[in-house]
C-alpha cells in the first residue's frame, strides 16, 4: 500500500519553491556544490541558531519549510537518514582533542556531534514527542528512513491520519571535501559537470518530507514503493520490482536516474534502466551534486514534477526532449558508488 | 491494512561481549556472581588512564581480530561486533543439523544452506562508527591536508562496520545501520521487529556495538557526567557514569522460521516502543515524560498489564539526571505495584550504542534461568524515589515478563519488554 507526500521542505544548491512550476536551475561551475541557505529568521529562534552548525541549520530549517507546506506544526513521527551526521562539530571536538591533547575541551561541539542530533533538535523544535529515528547507512539512509516511514503508514487504518517527517541530509565540510577528493571521488576542481571524465561533484543538502496515510488537497504525489538492493544484477531487482507492483516497464513514462557525471559509472546506469522504453530519462546530481543522501533531492523533484505536470528542461538527460510528457509513472533510480542501489515508485494522483 | 502484523518475533539466539566477559555465559557467570569490570584503561590511548575509570576489554585489537578471523587494522567496533553477532548466529547454528560437519568455529558462525533460503538481515547500531582510527588520522591530516593514512578514514562511517561484520557473516539481503546515541541498538532491536512483521525478513541479526575510544571519553568528560570512582546507579549518592565498550546481538526469527527449524526459543519481543523526551539535546525531562512514554507504549503493545513485569532492566547510568527522570517515570507507570528494578551498568559500564542489545541479552538470560541481576553498589535510596533497586540476586523466582530501557541523547527514549514463551497448551 502507499502512501503521499503532502510537503516538501529542501535546501539544496538550488533555490526553488516546490508549490511555483517555474525552477530556475543553476549549473555548477566547480567540483563542489554548497547549499544555500535559507534566512532563518521565521524558522529557528536565533538564540538556538548561533549554536547550530550547518547540518543543523539546514535540517531544521527544511523540516520547518516541510512542515509548513504541509500545514502541520508537529508530525507524528520523525525518521530521517544521514550517512556523515553531524561533520562539522565532530571535526570541531575531534581537532581540538588532538591539538589540545585531551585537556581544556568544551562540550557544545561534542553534544552536537551525535548522528541524531537533527532529528532530536526538529522534536524539540516542534514538540514532537513520538518516535525518532535515525538511519546512517551510507548511500541508504534516506531510503531506509522512507522505507520505515512506509511500514509505519501500512500499520495505520484509514480512520487514522498519521503523518511522518522524513527525508535525507549530508553536510559538506572543507575537510570531507579535502578527505573524500583524496579518494579520487571528485573531478578536478576546474572540471565542468558534463565533462566526460572520472569523478563526480561534490554536494549536501536537506530535503524532508511530510508522508501520510491520507491524501488531501496539498498533496504532490503518491509514493506507490521502494526497495533498495546491493545485488550485482540490478536489471532483474528492477524488473521484479516493477512486477511487484503490477507496473510494467512500457508504463513507466519518467526516470529520474542517479548519473553523476562519473564517466566510470554513468554507462553502467544508463545500461540498467535501458528497458525502460518508454521513460524520459531525467539527471538531478548535477544540481545538487554527489553525496550519499542525494536521492532525497531527487525525491523532491519527482514529487514537484508530478503537482505540478511538467518537466524542467534542465534536466532532461542529454539536455533533450524525447517527446512532450505529462508524467504520471515516475521511477526513482540511484546508485551511490555503484553499490548502493535504489528505486523508488511514484504516482500521480 | 495489507499486512499482517500478528506476525510474533522469537528470539532465537543470543551472543554477548563486554568488560565482564568475552561471550554469553561469561557474562551471566559475572552477572550472577557480582562482578563488575571496571578499572583504569590498559589499552584506550589517553591521557586519563589514572583519572578515569572504565569498563574496557582486557584484549589488544589483534587479539580481539585473531577470535573473529578478521584481518588487522580495522576499527575496535568491528572487531567487538563480528565477536558478538558470531556467537549469536552460532546459538541458533547449534541447533541444526549441518553443524556436525562443519570444519572450523568461523564456518560454524556464517550461514548454512538452510539458513540462506530465507531472507536474512543484519541491523547493528553504533555512535562512533571508526572514530578511534580517524582519531589517528586526524592528529595527522591536521597537520598536512595531504597526510593521514587513508585507510584510517576510510571506516569513519557508521554504516562501514555494519557492513564489514555482514560481509564476515555473509549476509546481504537486507543491512543497515541505525545511530541514536545511547538507544541505537534497541532501536536496532526495534528496526528488525517491524521488518519481521511487515514479513520484508524471515531472519533479523539485530543489536549494536562501540568500542572505548578518545572522542567519547573525553566528551563525556567535559560533560562531567563520568564518576571517578565506580559508579553507583540509582543511589542517592551517585556521581555519574562509567563509560564501557561492548558489542551484543540476538537473532530473531519469524513464525515460519522457528517452525520450519524446530528452534528453541529465548523468548519472543513482546512490545516496543521509541518516545522523544522533547526537552533538551542531553539532559532528561524531570518527570521522565519520554522514558514514561516509551515504557507505556510498549506496555500497551505487548498487551500486558504493568503489574506482570517482574523485572526491569533499567537504563540505569549512575548519572544524576538519569536515575532520577528514570526513576520517577518508573514510579510513575508502575505506582504500587513497583517490579523488581536494576541497572547492570555497574557491571558493564554504559556501553553506548551497545548498552540496549547487551542488556537485552541479559534480559533474555532472565528468563531463560529465572533470576533477576543485582545492582551493585547500591547504599542509599534516592531522595526523590520510594522504591530501592534490587540488590542480591534472585533466583528462587519465575520470570515471564522483563522490560528492558534505554535512553540517549537528543531525548531518545526506547523501552523493550521480552516474554516468555509459552508452552502451547
Amino acid at each position: 500500500m502507499g502512501f503521499y507526500i503532502n510537503g516538501i521542505g529542501s535546501v539544496s544548491a538550488q533555490r526553488f519553491d516546490s508549490r511555483v512550476k517555474e525552477i530556475n536551475f543553476e549549473a555548477p561551475v566547480s567540483n563542489r556544490l554548497s547549499c544555500i541557505e535559507p534566512g532563518y529568521k521565521e524558522l529557528v529562534p536565533p538564540m538556538q541558531l548561533r549554536r547550530m552548525s550547518k547540518v543543523v541549520r539546514i535540517g531544521v530549517a527544511s523540516a520547518k519549510q516541510a512542515l509548513h507546506d504541509a500545514g502541520l506544526e508537529t508530525p507524528d513521527i520523525i525518521t530521517l537518514g544521514t550517512a556523515y551526521g553531524c561533520l562539522a562539530d565532530t571535526e570541531n571536538f575531534l581537532g581540538k582533542l588532538v591539538t589540545q591533547n585531551e585537556s581544556m575541551l568544551t562540550p557544545t561541539a561534542f553534544i552536537q556531534s551525535t548522528h541524531n542530533t537533527v532529528s532530536g533538535q526538529i522534536a524539540l523544535l516542534t514538540n514532537c514527542y513520538g518516535h525518532n529515528f535515525t538511519y546512517v547507512h551510507r548511500g541508504h539512509s534516506f531510503e531506509v528512513s522512507l522505507q520505515e516511514a512506509m511500514m509505519w503508514l501500512n500499520e495505520k487504518s484509514v480512520n487514522e491520519i498519521f503523518s511522518i517527517l522524513t527525508g535525507g541530509i549530508d553536510e559538506l565540510t572543507k575537510d570531507s571535501f579535502d578527505i573524500i577528493s583524496r579518494f579520487g571521488t571528485y573531478k578536478k576542481e576546474d572540471e565542468h559537470y558534463d565533462a566526460v571524465s572520472e569523478g563526480t561533484i561534490a554536494g549536501e543538502g536537506a530535503n524532508l518530507f511530510v508522508v501520510s496515510n491520507i491524501k488531501n488537497e496539498r498533496s504532490y504525489a503518491e509514493c506507490v514503493d521502494i526497495h533498495l538492493c546491493c545485488s550485482d544484477d540490478i536489471k532483474s531487482e528492477l524488473h521484479s520490482f516493477l512486477y511487484l507492483n503490477a507496473m510494467e516497464e512500457k508504463n513507466i513514462d519518467t526516470c529520474f536516474v542517479g548519473m553523476n557525471g562519473d564517466s566510470r559509472y554513468d554507462e553502467i546506469v544508463l545500461n540498467t534502466i535501458s528497458s525502460l522504453s518508454n521513460a524520459q530519462l531525467l539527471g538531478f546530481k548535477k544540481y545538487c551534486g554527489e553525496y550519499p543522501t542525494s536521492n532525497a533531492f531527487a525525491f523532491a523533484l519527482a514529487c514537484m514534477v508530478l503537482k505540478n505536470g511538467q518537466i524542467p528542461k534542465e534536466l532532461y538527460v542529454g539536455n533533450v526532449a524525447v517527446k512532450e510528457i505529462k508524467p504520471k509513472h515516475v521511477l526513482i533510480y540511484n546508485h551511490y558508488k555503484n553499490k548502493y542501489h535504489s528505486f523508488i515508485l511514484l504516482k500521480k494522483i | 491494512m495489507n499486512t499482517n502484523l500478528q506476525q510474533h518475533v522469537w528470539i532465537a539466539g543470543l551472543g554477548a561481549i563486554s568488560s565482564i566477559g568475552m561471550n554469553v555465559d561469561e557474562n551471566l557467570a559475572s552477572l550472577k556472581n557480582k562482578q563488575s569490570g571496571v578499572g583504569y584503561p590498559e589499552f584506550l590511548k589517553t591521557m586519563h588512564t589514572n583519572d578515569l575509570p572504565v569498563c574496557e576489554i582486557k584484549k589488544s585489537n589483534e587479539e580481539l581480530a585473531l577470535l573473529c578471523g578478521m584481518k588487522n587494522g580495522l576499527p575496535r567496533t568491528v572487531y567487538l561486533s563480528a565477536i558478538a553477532a558470531m556467537e549469536a548466529v552460532l546459538d541458533v547454528r547449534c541447533q541444526m543439523s549441518d553443524v556436525r560437519n562443519a570444519e572450523s568455529h568461523s564456518q560454524l558462525a556464517t550461514l548454512s544452506p538452510q539458513l540462506t533460503e530465507y531472507r536474512i538481515g543484519f541491523i547493528s547500531g553504533n555512535t562512533i562508527g571508526g572514530m578511534d582510527k580517524s582519531d589517528f588520522f586526524y592528529e595527522e591530516f591536521l597537520q598536512d591536508k595531504s597526510k593521514g593514512h587513508l585507510h584510517d578514514v576510510v571506516h569513519h562511517e557508521c554504516g562501514s562496520l555494519t557492513e564489514l561484520v555482514a560481509e564476515h557473516l555473509g549476509i546481504n539481503d537486507f543491512v543497515t545501520t541505525i545511530s541514536t546515541a545511547c538507544s541505537s541498538s534497541a532501536n536496532a532491536i526495534i528496526h528488525a521487529s517491524r521488518l519481521l512483521k511487515h514479513h520484508k525478513l524471515d531472519i533479523v541479526v539485530a543489536g549494536g556495538a562501540d568500542a572505548l575510544c578518545r572522542f567519547t571519553l573525553n566528551g563525556f568528560n567535559t560533560l562531567m557526567i563520568l564518576d571517578s570512582e565506580p559508579s553507583k546507579p540509582f543511589d542517592e549518592n551517585r556521581k555519574g557514569l562509567n563509560l564501557g565498550e561492548g558489542a551484543a546481538y540476538v537473532v530473531l526469527v519469524s513464525d515460519k522460521v522457528k517452525e520450519a527449524l524446530g528452534l528453541r526459543v529465548y523468548g519472543k519481543v513482546a512490545g516496543y516502543a521509541n518516545a522523544n523526551d522533547a526537552f533538551h539535546q542531553t539532559a532528561s525531562s524531570a518527570e521522565g515524560n519520554g522514558n514514561y512514554k516509551a515504557m507505556k507504549e510498549a506496555l500497551n503493545m505487548s498487551g500486558l498489564l504493568a503489574n506482570e513485569i517482574q523485572y526491569v532492566n533499567a537504563h540505569g547510568t549512575g548519572t544524576s539526571n538519569n536515575d532520577s527522570s528514570e526513576g520517577i517515570a518508573l514510579q510513575r507507570l508502575f505506582e504500587n505495584a513497583m517490579p523488581l528494578i536494576s541497572s547492570t551498568k555497574a557491571n558493564t559500564g554504559h556501553t553506548l550504542g551497545a548498552c540496549g542489545a547487551l542488556e537485552a541479552v541479559y534480559s533474555c538470560l532472565a528468563l531463560k534461568h529465572n533470576i533477576v541481576f543485582p545492582n551493585l553498589r547500591h547504599e542509599t535510596t534516592m531522595k526523590e524515589l520510594s522504591f530501592t533497586p534490587n540488590k542480591e540476586l534472585i533466583e528462587d523466582i519465575e520470570v515471564n515478563h522483563v522490560m528492558s530501557n534505554s535512553f540517549g541523547f537528543g531525548g531518545n527514549c526506547t523501552s523493550i519488554i521480552f516474554s516468555k514463551a509459552k508452552e502451547k497448551k
